[in-house]
Order: structure tokens, then C-alpha cells, then sequence
């Protein structure tokens, strides 16, 4: 329950924050909200020596949404919540309990790279990107591009996520579905859905998956199945049966791979039909 | 849904303890009968260590509870009371697992195996249709 031994900085600007990190190199790690890696801390599955805390870095939080949806690294799930910003506000009410939303982050989330955890794949289906910034300077990463495998991401260990982007929604609906042991708990699966309908038919749409792989995934076959259908019950039941197509999801005490897979194609189901209204 | 307590503690000299007692008692027993897990791995390794892993409910998993009382007084002693602290707990567990095999009955389910996380009903549903 006690953590190993580690320094502790609080920069004042983005640029001291990349140079603090780069300086404590392979043992240096940032902190955000804390509430995903102090636990592993205490746990012992973490012992990084210097800790880059970035809550005096100026700027880094807060949601902008006018054509296109921006959230700073550093905005709380609660904040997120509060800015009502369609599908990603919806899907941070879901995480946890008050005080963790309180206290965690989207940037934290994201880089963390945990499946089971509600983002990432939010911001996968909504085809967002990643804007971090390191020694090298500034570069943006499809989210397509950015979860490589479990607690894995391509974002470099010197690099410092600033912002989220993701494409506005005007015209599109979406649902959100998740489904856990207790209400404050990880998914056990959760599904988010976007569509753009056009007279009555579905002219596009994105299906995320959490919790079900090792990154979270695109539900592709179910969208496909739905692409030019019209948005009805029968049309919608048909697709969603494709939810799982491909996925080999982690079984765990709780939840076996072909319950996972029942679940994701039940909850991409309600999600869809919610984005239908 | 909807959870009655009805109990007996004879007369009653502190009704919003009682009540405290009845709520915390049937919170434990639906631990007991949802939730609650002792797992060890093959290679002997406790899998529910922590109480992410051991699951209890907590305040947002908890129906309301209404309560009601009849009062028996004992015969055994001068006040005529008697114990409160484990009925919502004894009664509770028995309650939610019978609920659930009433439900399932249709399909010929009798049995079931506490705890009745969602994966065993589904699993129990699916053996049953099959
Ligand atoms: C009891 C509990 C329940 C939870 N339930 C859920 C849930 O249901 N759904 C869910 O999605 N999450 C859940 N979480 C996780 C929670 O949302 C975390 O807060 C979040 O995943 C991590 O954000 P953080 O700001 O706390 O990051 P931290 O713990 O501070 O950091 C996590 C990792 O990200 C890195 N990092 C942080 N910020 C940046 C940045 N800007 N750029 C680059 N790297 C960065 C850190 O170095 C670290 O490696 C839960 C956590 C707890 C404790």
C-alpha cells in the first residue's frame, strides 16, 4: 500500500514540464489525476523516481466545442461531464464514482491505454486525434493510430498530451451503452455508437467496443452492415449481431469471452437504437 | 424492484436504529447472494485480494428499502426485546436467490449457485434452453 520512493515536481509551464520529463528520462512519468497510476504505485506495479505533476501547467484543461470538439489533456472527467458535449460527456458520467471523476483525466485516460476504460474508444469511433507535444515539438495522432495493445500506446515517453480533437457532431446521434457489475465499476463491455442519418437511412456509422481486445476496437462489420440501411428495429438487430465479429475479448473471473461477446452485441444494439431516437 | 423488510425485534425503543440495521443487513445479504467471491487460481493465487476484485455493493447497487415491524415482545427477558442486528442479512440472500429462480422457472431452472453474478444467470439461462 506504500509506494517506492520518488521525487515530485510541479512545473509552471508546458515547456518545463517536457524538459522535466526528458531530464528524468526512462524513471520520469507524469502525473495528472493520479488515479490510475498511484494505485499501481502503491501496488508496486509502478516505481517511477520522479514524478511530473501537471497541474500548475497552464491551459491544459477545458472543453471547446464550436465546429470541431477540443478537450485539454488535463480536463476532469466531471468537467468533461458538465460541458455537455454529446457522446464523450455521456460516456464520462459512466466512469466511476464522483470523487474519481473528480480527480481523472481524458489525457491520463488515453495515455494510460486501459481497454476497460470509457475514452478511448469513444474517441476512437468519433475518428478524434491525439495533440502531444514533446522535446521534437508538436504532432497530432489519429486515435486509430495511437492504442498499440494493452496498456500500450504509440505516444513516445517524452511526450506530453495537450488536447483531444474530435470532429463535430452536427448531424450526427449517438448512444451509449455500458454494462458493469456494480453501477461505479469498469465496464465488463461497453459499446458507443454514432450515426448520420440521411432521409430516414443510415448514411454513415461508427461503433466503438470497450473491453474488448487488448486496445479498444472498431465494431467494422456492424457498421458496414448498417451503412444505407434504413435506421428500424429489424435493420438495427441484424447489424448488431455483428458487434463481436473478430473480436477475441479478454476473459476474466467475472466474464468469459463468449458472455463478452453476447454483451457487445445485446448493448450495440440499445446503442444503436438510442441514436435512432 | 422492490424490497420489503417486515421484522420483529419486539418492542421497539430506537426505531431509526432498527431501521439502520435492517438497511446494512439486507445491503450484506445482497453481497452475499450478487456479489460477493473468495477465487483462487489454479496456482493457488488469491484472484479477489482487493475490494476492486471483491465485490461489495455499494450505495448507487442498492434498491430502496422499505420497513415495516410487528412487535412480539419476548417472554424471555424484562423488555421484552429481542435481536435486530442480522435479520435483513438472513433474510435478504434467501430472498434475491429465490426471486431469480422465480423468474427463471419458466425455463425449468431450479438450482442456481451463489453469487449470482451476471454471467451465471446468463450461463445457467443458455444451459437451460439448450
Ligand atoms: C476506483 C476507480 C474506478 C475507476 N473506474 C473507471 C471507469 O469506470 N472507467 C474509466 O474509464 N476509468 C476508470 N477509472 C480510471 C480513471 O478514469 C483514471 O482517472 C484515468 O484512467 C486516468 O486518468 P488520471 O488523470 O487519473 O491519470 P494518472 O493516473 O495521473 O496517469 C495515468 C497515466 O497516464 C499518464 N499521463 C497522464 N496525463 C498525461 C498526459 N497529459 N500526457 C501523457 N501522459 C499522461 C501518466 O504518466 C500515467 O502513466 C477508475 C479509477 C479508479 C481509481
Amino acid at each position: 500500500m506504500i509506494p517506492a520512493e520518488f521525487d515530485y515536481v510541479a512545473p509552471e509551464t508546458l515547456d518545463e514540464a517536457i524538459r522535466a520529463l526528458a531530464d528524468g528520462g526512462e524513471d520520469a512519468k507524469l502525473l495528472a489525476g493520479g488515479h490510475s497510476l498511484l494505485p499501481l504505485m502503491k501496488l508496486r506495479l509502478a516505481a517511477p523516481a520522479l514524478l511530473v505533476d501537471l497541474r500548475r501547467v497552464p491551459d491544459l484543461a477545458g472543453v471547446r466545442a464550436n465546429g470541431d470538439i477540443r478537450i485539454g489533456a488535463m480536463t476532469t472527467h466531471s468537467a468533461l461531464v458538465r460541458a455537455n458535449a454529446g457522446l464523450a460527456s455521456v460516456a464520462a458520467a459512466t466512469i466511476a464514482d464522483q470523487q474519481v471523476r473528480n480527480r481523472g483525466t481524458i489525457g491520463g485516460s488515453l495515455a494510460h491505454g486501459d481497454p476497460a476504460s470509457d475514452l478511448p474508444a469513444v474517441v476512437l469511433a468519433a475518428e478524434g486525434t491525439i495533440v502531444a507535444r514533446g522535446p521534437g515539438g508538436e504532432r497530432e495522432i489519429a486515435a486509430a493510430e495511437f492504442f498499440r495493445d494493452y496498456l500500450e500506446t504509440t505516444l513516445a515517453p517524452d511526450e506530453i498530451i495537450t488536447e483531444i480533437r474530435m470532429p463535430g457532431t452536427e448531424g450526427w446521434s449517438f448512444g451509449y451503452e455500458k454494462f458493469n457489475r456494480r453501477r461505479e465499476d469498469w465496464a465488463m463491455v461497453a459499446v458507443c455508437a454514432l450515426v448520420r442519418i440521411e432521409s430516414g437511412a443510415c448514411a454513415d456509422a461508427r461503433i466503438g467496443l470497450t473491453h474488448m481486445g487488448s486496445t479498444p476496437l472498431r465494431a467494422t462489420a456492424a457498421e458496414a452492415a448498417l451503412r444505407g440501411q434504413p435506421l428500424e428495429a429489424g435493420a438495427i438487430a441484424a447489424a448488431a449481431e455483428q458487434a463481436a465479429e473478430g473480436t477475441s475479448p479478454p476473459a476474466d473471473l467475472n466474464a468469459s469471452a463468449d458472455y463478452k461477446r453476447h454483451l457487445a452485441r445485446v448493448l450495440c444494439r440499445r446503442a444503436l437504437e438510442r441514436a435512432a431516437g | 424492484m422492490r424490497y420489503v423488510a417486515v421484522d420483529d425485534c419486539g418492542p421497539a425503543i430506537n426505531p431509526m436504529l432498527i431501521e439502520g440495521q435492517i438497511h446494512g443487513g439486507v445491503v450484506h445479504g445482497l453481497g452475499q447472494a450478487l456479489y460477493e467471491r473468495i477465487h483462487y487460481d489454479e496456482s493457488g493465487q488469491l484472484v479477489t485480494g482487493t475490494f476492486v476484485d471483491y465485490c461489495l455493493p455499494s450505495a448507487a447497487d442498492v434498491p430502496n428499502i422499505e420497513t415495516d415491524r410487528t412487535e412480539t415482545p419476548s417472554p424471555t427477558n424484562s423488555l421484552g426485546v429481542k435481536g435486530v442486528g442480522e435479520a435483513g442479512a438472513i433474510a435478504c440472500t434467501p430472498a434475491v436467490v429465490n426471486a431469480v429462480i422465480d423468474a427463471l422457472r419458466p425455463l425449468g431452472v431450479t438450482f442456481i449457485n451463489m453469487p449470482l453474478g451476471s454471467m451465471d444467470v446468463w450461463e445457467t439461462i443458455q444451459e437451460a434452453k439448450s
